[in-house]
């Protein structure tokens, strides 16, 4: 029996780590969800994968946040509450090496989607820029970053279409600019790049039917509406779950 | 005697030996230096055939020049094939698997890699020399990297680094159990790319980016290279080696990228200053490697610690002379410089020659 110790260990490894890896998914959908939203084609990219017969959505968050004329969407205060050392001024010639310096971290970010903060940087952007943002549809805007998930809960208690998420964010100094004929003068300032939220989304039966049969993958340009609505249910480690998926 | 032999690489080891002396006393014979006596020389052919046949029969060993050739060739071939298949095994189970539930999905994912370990070990007791032992422990490893991706993927669960560990302890089991270097390397990297995301997401950081730490891989390297200085490998003698090159090639690649760019370091002080000394320390880490493998007689420590001399000089040279010096003289330079080190290396050789030093 010893001569098939490690044998027996290896196979033990096996089904002692998928065990662990799906008793999380199971206390994951377990108890009451973090959030539960529908968000449209905009924010869930579907892409098609000849070698991959699984369907995956991709979330995508606005890239309009980090627009040069777009307001910053946190306070320097909330950026150093997440661990960042903001001690030099964006202005300073020391500024681009010591934040360039600073790894990313981890922190949890509230999005809400076409909210306030949205329409308030999309105001913001002259004509052409918006033109170019709307590439990318999704409306789904960064608006509150924090160490503490329940500090973000409590503060975005009750309010619809918002969704917290664990992320991965970096400091990043923005230089002043003087103003001229089209733009406002900005002074330097500080801006957190949101590097990644969990955005690979799976599609189970029987809802990937659905997709399989889409003819086209993404909204054409003329398009009045989305091409699908899908419901996602995130549990208690903010992991999603597909509960409903509506294609018009 | 073979009976105290413990392992394929030892009795290998033996095999080579037993082959030199009987060259060597040919050679002797025929410069009429060492003659035996027509007695001696047959019970020498006699002792040296039937133990190498018993080292061949027991352990399948190379016991002539071409088989040794070939067996290289079948270890490229087997590792080669290994990954190939394993390529194809991960694709034919992502072409497929999107047309079943859930829990058939998982289900498959799971009896993959069992699969795999149950050929693993089937394909061991058939044969000795472990190619297919080891391709097929190539494919199990490959299985379950695909089966708790696999599983993640489906459930949407957000990545962590403990996942380098079970597969980095997976392997590291399969590599002990059927002897195979490969997978102790592939273990070794594993598990030390789990140090290093540990380390980054205890700071707060994401695990995933532990490959811009390098202070991480220098310690994580130094421990591996120091594993069998404490851990007895009786009867994988030939593992040794693979944690020395292994941790060594780790430190060595995190000293010169933190020598060129140390913007990611964990010292507080100047990017400038902390390359410098990171130059320095290189250096010194480098040549007090080379004497240390000298007088231990691990060629694979000194090779590398040479080569990464070499890199930290060269490094030094070109920050010092490159922009200001005529790339003609500077390549010149390097050459010069270059002959000035065989000529040293040669004195230092020269030196482990009992007969010259005399």
């Amino acid at each position: 029996m010893k001569k098939y110790a490690s044998l027996a260990a290896a196979g033990l490894l096996v089904l002692v780590s998928s065990a662990v890896t799906l008793i999380h998914a199971a206390r994951n959908r377990s108890g009451p969800p973090t959030a539960v939203i529908t968000l449209s084609s905009d924010e869930l990219v579907f892409t098609r994968d000849t070698d991959d017969s699984g369907i995956l959505l991709q979330l995508q968050i606005s890239h309009l946040y980090h627009d040069p004329y777009a307001p910053a969407w946190l306070p320097p205060a909330g950026i150093a509450a997440l661990g960042f050392d903001t001690s030099i001024h964006p202005d300073d010639t020391r500024a681009l090496d010591h934040y360039r310096r600073q790894c990313a971290r981890r922190a949890f970010v509230a999005f809400e989607v076409g909210g306030p903060a949205y329409q308030r940087a999309l105001a913001a952007v002259d004509e052409p820029r918006r033109q170019g943002i709307t590439a990318n549809r999704s409306r789904l805007f960064p608006v509150d970053a924090s160490l503490n998930a329940q500090q973000l809960h409590a503060r975005y208690a009750g309010r619809a279409g918002v969704l917290i998420l664990p992320a991965v964010v970096r400091v990043l100094p923005e230089t002043s600019w003087s103003a001229t004929a089209t733009r406002a003068a900005r002074p330097a300032r500080l801006n957190l790049a949101v590097i990644e939220v969990p955005s690979q989304i799976h599609v189970p039966l029987p809802f990937s039917q659905s997709f399989r049969v889409l003819p086209v993958t993404a909204r054409p340009e003329n398009s009045p509406q989305p091409l699908y609505h899908v419901t996602l249910r995130y549990g208690r480690f903010y992991e999603p779950q597909i509960t409903a998926v509506s294609v018009p | 005697m073979n009976g105290d032999l413990l392992s394929r690489a030892e009795a290998q080891r033996q095999a080579d030996r037993i082959r030199a002396l009987r060259d060597s006393l040919a050679q002797l014979q025929r410069d009429r230096i060492l003659i035996l006596t027509p007695d001696q020389r047959a019970a020498f052919d006699a002792w040296s055939a039937e133990t190498l046949q018993t080292l061949a029969a027991r352990f399948d060993i190379d016991t002539t020049d071409s088989q040794k050739r070939l067996s290289l060739g079948l270890r490229i071939a087997s590792t080669l094939g290994g990954l190939a298949l394993c390529a194809a095994l991960i694709l034919f189970f992502l072409r497929f698997w999107g047309y079943v539930d859930t829990p058939f999905q998982v289900v498959a994912a799971i009896c993959l890699p069992l699969a795999a370990l149950a050929a693993t070990e089937f394909a061991a007791l058939r044969e000795r020399t472990l190619y297919f032992a080891g391709l097929m422990a190539l494919i199990s490893l490959g299985c379950f990297i695909l089966t708790l991706s696999a599983i993640g993927r489906v459930f949407n669960i957000i990545s962590t680094e403990n996942a380098l560990f079970a597969w980095g302890l997976f392997a590291l089991l399969l590599a002990y159990r059927y002897g195979l270097r490969l997978l102790l390397a592939i273990a070794l990297g594993l598990l030390v790319s789990f140090g290093s995301a540990t380390l980054s997401g205890r700071f707060g950081y994401q695990w995933l980016d532990f490959s811009n730490r390098p202070e991480n891989f220098v310690v994580l390297g130094l421990i591996v290279f120091a594993i069998p200085l404490f851990l007895v490998h009786r009867r994988r003698s030939d593992f040794p080696p693979v944690y020395r090159l292994a941790g060594l090639f780790v430190f060595y690649i995190a000293t010169i990228s933190l020598a060129e760019w140390a913007g990611q370091s964990y010292f507080p002080a100047g990017v400038k200053f902390i390359e410098r000394a990171y130059e320095i320390f290189g250096l010194l880490s480098a040549g007090a490697f080379i004497a240390w493998g000298i007088r231990r007689h691990w060629d694979g420590v000194v090779n590398i610690s040479s080569a990464a001399f070499v890199i930290f000089l060269f490094c030094r040279l070109f920050h010092w002379w490159w922009d200001w010096m005529p790339r003609y003289i500077f390549f010149a330079v390097i050459g010069a410089i270059a002959i000035a080190l065989v000529f040293a290396f040669k004195r230092v050789r020269s030196h482990f020659n009992p007969e010259a030093a005399a």
